[in-house]
């Protein structure tokens, strides 16, 4: 499904590190757009099916694995360093939680568990360096959309 | 029964035992390093290096450093922030700090939307900016000024209309090293034509005074949030102000690209902002002026040849400007809570549609069928 392309850049840059965010985002819109459809559908049924979270859950894995090649250390701090991105990627994993919070496994509690706390250190950790471009009101509503799951 | 392994829990004690060790340090902590991007190493978890030394950690600081390769020469260091709240309810007087004296003048405006919350000192994180000393200066942008710009607190000279072209030009540095970097989607050149060219008089009534004020206020923003300092705040409102005037012009513009370009603008003032902004509204304005921008390049593309469609740097704005409005789009979704309309939903599918179409090396866009 995720076709890594010869054509990919070798040698990580600023557009090439927009560019992996940017696929990130595909990845979301189609949690997105599941999430509304299933709002939408009186077959609850059709999307009960952990097929499809688990195909998410492979696609933000793999994207996760690519942060190296392309997360720009040397950028100013905000989403395209590599920490930043990971970072992403956790609040990407609870938000696909979600669609399964009323079957969840021991492994995808677990799972909860690491993304939220990860996401809860690092944004302490990005708020006390003063980085500029973390002081936005998505930076702040973020951490707020997690909290509920940890209950 | 969940269990937690004991693996985890030990190595999550040791990340919230090193985080408040972080925290209680008496320098600051700078994350991240000034080098080569990585390249394929394996992911090692968070890699971060730890800043020795105050002055290396300031000069490592990856915003000010970007501020500085862009004119800025590493000269005296001043703490900035002292020098202002020494002189903020002070009338015109001379500050001195031992290097340089500076005017400082009394702050005027009253802001009636308030300022952001002191931020505790030891939690200012880098608080000091480099006193330069002029130089060869190439380009305006050039930081080349002896003493500190003062941040004013009104923004512009009400006899003159102007403001201090210092402060602009730092501001604008602060937009290009650290907003632009994240959000590509402006065209820098053809904004430093803007700026450099720029006359009160020709750009009273015009688009080109809004993308200027819109990025001095973002740039403002975003340096106030650096320097933990509030007059900054002020200085972007007036900023923002000044550029909302123009921005009926800017979205009437016959270039659905350049209308994209100034809507996201303003979401991402409303972003780092420190009052909320109608966020919504404006993302929808974005998506429809996008749709249209990217289907008036498909149609110039197919009547146009290969070659012109292959101008690089007029096709990577319009990819980009595409990518940050679906990246936006993306983080609003996120963050607030929308009315799903049938409008917007026909939005969403066309945006969903083409940006399938783009491929990881982003050239796809003019090709697609």
């Amino acid at each position: 499904m995720y076709d890594i392309s010869s054509q990919l850049p070798t040698v990580p840059s600023i557009n090439s590190a927009f560019g992996h965010l940017f696929r990130l985002r595909k990845i979301q819109a189609s949690m997105r757009r599941h999430f509304q459809r299933r709002e939408n559908s009186a077959d609850i049924d059709q999307f009960a099916h952990g097929q499809w979270s688990d195909t998410i859950k492979s696609s933000l894995d793999l994207w996760r694995k690519e942060i190296p090649l392309y997360g720009n250390r040397s950028a100013p701090f905000g989403y395209l360093q590599p920490s930043w991105m990971k970072k992403l990627y956790d609040y990407s994993v609870v938000i696909l939680m979600q669609e399964k919070r009323w079957f969840l496994s021991p492994d995808d509690v677990q799972l909860i568990l690491k993304a939220v706390t990860e996401v809860c250190l690092s944004f302490r950790k990005y708020q006390e360096a003063r980085q500029a471009m973390c002081y936005t009101w998505s930076a702040v509503s973020n951490p707020r959309l997690l909290l509920p799951n940890l209950c | 029964m969940v269990t937690i392994p004991a693996a985890y829990l030990e190595h999550l004690e040791a990340r919230v035992a090193e985080l408040e060790k972080e925290a209680s340090a008496a320098r600051p902590w700078v994350p991240g390093v000034q080098g080569e991007p990585d390249k394929g190493e394996p992911d090692q978890g968070e890699p971060e290096a730890q800043i020795e030394d105050v002055g290396e950690a300031v000069s490592s600081s990856p915003q000010l450093s970007l501020a500085r390769n862009r004119g800025m020469d590493a000269g005296n260091w001043v703490d900035f922030n002292s020098l202002v709240t020494e002189t903020m309810n002070s009338s015109y007087s001379e500050v001195s700090n031992g290097q340089d004296t500076v005017l400082a003048p009394r702050l005027g405006m009253e802001s009636s939307l308030g300022f952001p919350p002191n931020i505790p000192q030891h939690l200012l994180g880098i608080g000091l900016y480099p006193v330069s000393h002029l130089g060869n200066s190439a380009s305006p942008f050039d930081m080349g000024f002896k003493s500190i710009p003062q941040p004013i607190g009104s923004a512009f000279d009400d006899s003159t209309g102007e403001t201090s072209p210092e402060l602009k030009v730092l501001y604008a540095n602060i937009y290009f090293a650290n907003a632009q970097v994240q959000w590509p989607f402006l065209d820098e050149k053809k904004w430093k034509i803007w700026h450099n060219n720029y006359h009160s008089d020709d750009y009273a009534s015009s688009y080109e005074g809004f993308f200027l004020g819109i990025v001095y206020a973002i740039g403002a923003l975003l340096y106030g949030a650096i320097q933990g300092n509030p007059v900054h705040s002020a200085c972007s409102t007036a900023f923002y102000n000044a550029a909302m005037v123009h921005y009926p012009q800017a979205i009437r513009q016959p270039s659905m690209l350049l209308r994209t370009q100034a809507t996201l603008l303003v979401i991402l003032y409303a972003l780092h902002c420190p009052f909320t902004k109608d966020i919504s509204d404006l993302m929808s304005s974005a998506l429809l002026y996008c749709t249209s921008a990217m289907a008036d390049i498909k149609k110039m593309a197919s009547i146009s040849s290969e070659e012109d469609a292959e101008n690089g740097s007029d096709t990577m704005i319009a990819e980009h400007t595409f990518m940050a409005c679906h990246i936006l789009h993306e983080i609003v979704e996120l963050g607030w809570d929308r009315p799903v309309s049938a409008s917007y939903k026909s939005l969403d599918d066309k945006v969903n549609l083409r940006s399938s179409h783009l491929n990881q090396s982003c050239r796809v866009l003019i090709k697609f069928e």
